[in-house]
């Protein structure tokens, strides 16, 4: 194969930019930035109201344990995200299908196993208290898909719909740890409508977010621009 | 130090030499994709553009083929959806056949010029583990990576691409 010569045009283009650049770190150190959003939201949320009064009747394990667990799986997820937006690094479709229902799982097994340990609620639980854990998950989980998104559209993702749930559904999940440290309602028709909503509107938020940045890049493209640049 | 690594620090000899090595299997490959000659070099120049603009996702220590073809079958889908071009499967001119050689193995069945005629006859989209696997040398692991798909399926689909491929042929010449 002979070697091809560079084009005078495009080399005058690269040339105008050629800048050292520093590579991106792996994607679980960025997806770090996703966990230090996460600590300091319990901070706050331990400073302002503490965890709910039900947490010592669940016990450590089943309060923090399967809180840390729903963190943990929220930045596994975000990392897994960051992965997918760099170039060459696919993860197949059913691989990825299978992490997001292993996440659909974790959050379900926690709803479980706390309506289990814990007393039925003397009332049924109301709309408002719903509406109240949908903002409030949904206040938690912005802004690490924000960052996410952020950090996604920073490496190059190919697929960004499918880097844009990861992140929904692990910033979800992150939201849900933490909201399952301060919801007092252990209910599980209020945990699966409300929580699991949460994490699937996030995730539907994410895939949305891909939506538009792929439709961004192709309107970048038809312009003679790019995104990147 | 790599080819990309003195390139990610700012050395432009390095973009030089990786323009001279990348550009020829990556032009075949948009090619075969594109079945428009003209059209592939548009793509090739922003693939590159783009690989420039994105140099750094490239991680330092790995392959560098994955990383440019997924680049370039990403600009190419971005083109797709742009400009809403139909697939267009209309014979190629000889010389707008892409410049790849046709390794041995192939060129035991047939030449170069049948074998992307049959491609276009067979289609692209299922051609494509087949392109990047015999034409362009990726390995099946990273065909995997750049398509998003499992390292069995690109190896099932790049084997039924060359028996729907040997079909076609055998049709044509008999």
């Amino acid at each position: 194969m002979t070697g091809a010569p560079l084009p005078p045009q495009l080399r005058r283009l690269v040339e105008e930019d050629l800048a050292p650049v520093r590579p991106l770190p792996p994607p679980w150190v960025r997806a770090l930035v996703a966990l230090a959003w996460a600590v300091a939201a319990l901070l706050v949320v331990l400073v302002v109201g503490g965890v709910h009064a039900d947490a010592g009747e669940l016990g450590v394990l089943l309060a923090w344990g399967a809180a840390a667990v729903e963190i943990l799986a929220g930045f596994a997820l975000i990392a897994l995200a960051l992965r997918e937006a760099v170039p060459g690094a696919a993860l197949p479709r059913a691989a990825l299908a299978g992490v997001l229902l292993a996440a659909a799982l974790v959050a379900a097994a926690t709803a479980v196993l706390t309506w289990v340990r814990t007393a039925p609620p003397a009332s049924g639980c109301s709309l408002r208290a719903g509406m109240a854990c949908l903002a409030t998950e949904f206040a938690l989980g912005v802004p690490a898909l924000v960052a996410t998104v952020l950090l996604a559209v920073r490496a190059l993702p190919v697929r960004p719909r499918w880097a844009g749930v990861l992140g929904g559904v692990g910033s979800g999940l992150l939201a849900d740890g933490l909201q399952h440290l301060i919801c007092p309602v252990a209910d599980l028709s209020h945990v699966l409508v409300w929580h699991v909503g949460a994490i699937v509107g996030l995730g539907c938020a994410g895939w949305w977010a891909g939506w538009g940045v792929e439709r961004w890049r192709a309107r970048a493209l038809e312009r003679g621009t790019t995104w990147a640049s | 130090m790599g080819l990309m690594e003195a390139y990610q620090g700012g050395d432009v000899t390095a973009f030089e030499r990786l323009y001279s090595a990348l550009a020829p299997p990556l032009l075949g490959y948009l090619r075969a994709l594109t079945q428009d000659a003209s059209l592939a070099d548009d793509v090739l120049q922003d693939t590159f553009l783009q690989m420039h603009r994105a140099r750094h996702t490239f991680r330092p220590g790995h392959p560098v083929k994955p990383w440019a073809f997924a680049i370039a079958r990403n600009v190419f889908l971005m083109h797709r959806r742009a400009r809403g071009r139909r697939e267009r499967r209309e014979v190629l001119a000889d010389d707008e056949l892409p410049q790849w050689p046709v390794r041995a193995a192939e060129a035991e069945i047939v030449d170069r010029e049948t074998l992307l005629r049959g491609v276009a006859v067979v289609g692209r989209e299922r051609c494509e583990e087949l392109l990047l696997h015999h034409l362009a040398g990726l390995s099946f692991r990273e065909i995997a990576g750049v398509l998003g798909i499992s390292e069995g399926a690109a190896k099932v689909r790049a084997h039924r691409a060359m028996a729907e491929l040997k079909r076609v042929l055998r049709r044509d010449r008999g």
